[in-house]
């Protein structure tokens, strides 16, 4: 991996600041920029509609970047494409015919986007039951085992914790949840981004990520569906797209993966992830890895330098990600991060991490976390920046 | 929202609520020019060449020296509150 030429794709990376903030969203590289640009200046029509030239560039440009979002995360499903990883399991969490006394699972270490949904479901008199986490965020696949059962319709949980970067064996979760009939959703957020995903092989039924943290624009996200359970969904919103022939008293609605995507959706955005999946390609998600792990064993074993700080997730480097959150001994993590980057210059981002019973029931620490989160274009010398302005400022 | 304290053009923002608790984000529209040690009359818990953090009976400040702050688990609704402790700082920061 050619780390030089890398940073010179992030024209943000000459602004003179250090950002460790990936987990909330990844810096955009210049051919992404260029792929939402040239959209713009030579193919901006809209997809599906017009029989003009522009128009059909521009949804096979759209349509095959789909393709590349498939084949990127290994599924021989559908892909959606949506404005975020939230509103994919709400998709999910909407459009699943729900009876009473239904189930779903989930865990305490999931982010809001994948709590949320489902504890709204419970005036359905949808049983929502939220297993705990151990402090490194384990989950007790027995306690899961027991949990999932007949009436499970879904077990939802998270790749990797966006809090304490723990990697989730969902491929596990996804092998009970199968023998009990239930379906999974995996909240990929924190996982697509850096680790090689392989949605068949995981065995899920759906797989959600956001496409911005992932070095794709703002406003992308996505939604694999597997074809077994793809019936099982019904779309959240109907539009533009959405039907093929509507009479007064009939409506055929458009077949496929396109009854998701209602109304003229975000074009530019679609084929500047394509653009960042390409990216991420031609890196290469392995050497993306390698150089995670490498960079946080050198942010933990500095870290664990300080006797007054502690750090949070597991101990095993090939059971995280880039995500490193600890919290220093009487100081509030909103004042570790303004303090970084007022004198140092270093993005962080604190508090709960939209994470709340996982930092508040499990981690116990109210006000949340300093987060650290670490991506490809992130550098040892900038990691030594950060641990001599915490020694400076703590 | 913006706020006018004197001629010290400032954003506050509520950041979070918890466990009765909030916290206040200062961001000011122009950087201050005046010293920390201006604030030597306050309670200064910290004191650093670039910031300080002062002591109030129902929270603690961080104050950096270009006037930016960090209101810190001050009793839950108390915007009007951190109004007032910024006007006391700002009163004993620009004497």
């Amino acid at each position: 991996m050619n780390q030089e030429q890398i940073r010179k794709d992030f024209p943000q990376l000459n602004q003179g600041f250090i950002y460790f903030d990936s987990g909330s969203t990844a810096l955009k590289p210049l051919p992404v920029i260029r792929a939402v640009e040239e959209y713009y200046k030579t193919l901006s029509t809209s997809v599906g509609r017009g029989l003009h030239r522009p128009s059909n560039l521009a949804t096979k440009a759209y349509e095959e970047a789909h393709e590349k979002v498939r084949r990127f995360l290994n599924g021989s499903g559908d892909v959606i494409f949506t404005k975020n990883c939230t509103e994919a399991i709400n998709i999910v969490s909407h459009g699943i015919d729900w009876k009473e006394g239904d189930k779903v699972v989930t865990t305490c270490l999931e982010h809001n986007s994948n709590l949320l949904p489902w504890l709204a479901l419970r005036p359905k008199g949808v049983n929502v039951v939220i297993l705990e986490c151990s402090k490194d965020g384990s989950i007790d696949l027995k306690k899961l085992d027991d949990a999932v059962d007949e009436k499970t319709k879904v077990v939802a949980v998270i790749h990797a914790s966006n809090v304490l970067g723990t990697i989730v064996p969902v491929e596990d979760i996804s092998e009970i949840a199968r023998k009990k009939g239930a379906m999974v959703l995996i909240d990929g957020a924190q996982a697509a981004p850096h680790l090689k995903v392989n949605v068949d092989a995981l065995g899920c039924d759906f797989y959600a990520g956001s496409g911005h943290k992932m070095c794709g624009p703002s406003g992308t996200g996505f939604l694999y569906i597997s074809k077994k359970v793809f019936d099982r969904v019904k779309p959240m919103m109907l539009g533009g797209g959405s039907a093929t022939d509507v009479q007064l008293d009939k409506i055929t609605f458009t077949e496929g993966p396109g009854i998701f995507e209602a109304g003229t959706p975000n074009i530019a955005g679609g084929i500047g992830l394509g653009a960042a999946v390409d990216y991420l390609e031609r890196i290469g998600m392995n050497e993306i890895r390698k150089h995670e792990i490498e960079l946080s064993k050198y942010l933990i074993d500095k870290l664990k330098g300080f006797d007054n700080t502690e750090i949070y997730g597991p101990d095993d480097l090939a059971k995280r990600t880039g995500v490193v959150s600890f919290n220093v001994d009487g100081m509030p993590a909103h004042r570790v991060a303004i303090l970084l980057d007022e004198i140092g210059g270093i993005a962080i981002r604190s508090g709960n991490h939209c994470a709340f019973l996982l930092t508040h029931r499990i981690l116990d620490q109210p006000f949340g976390t300093a987060r650290a989160s670490l991506y490809f274009y992130n550098t040892l010398a900038e990691v030594d920046t950060f641990i001599n302005t915490l020694k400076d400022v703590i | 929202m913006s706020s006018d304290t004197a001629e010290f053009k400032y954003r506050l923002t509520k950041i979070c609520v918890r466990a009765g608790k909030e916290y206040y984000h200062l961001f000011p529209e122009v950087s201050l020019v005046f010293p920390l040690k201006n604030l030597n009359e306050l309670d200064v818990k910290i004191s650093r060449p670039k910031f300080c953090v002062i002591a109030f009976p129902d929270c603690d400040v961080t104050v950096f020296s270009s006037g930016r702050m960090l209101i810190e688990e001050i009793p839950e609704n108390s915007e009007k509150r951190a109004r007032e402790v910024v006007d006391i700082i700002l009163s004993a920061w620009c004497k």
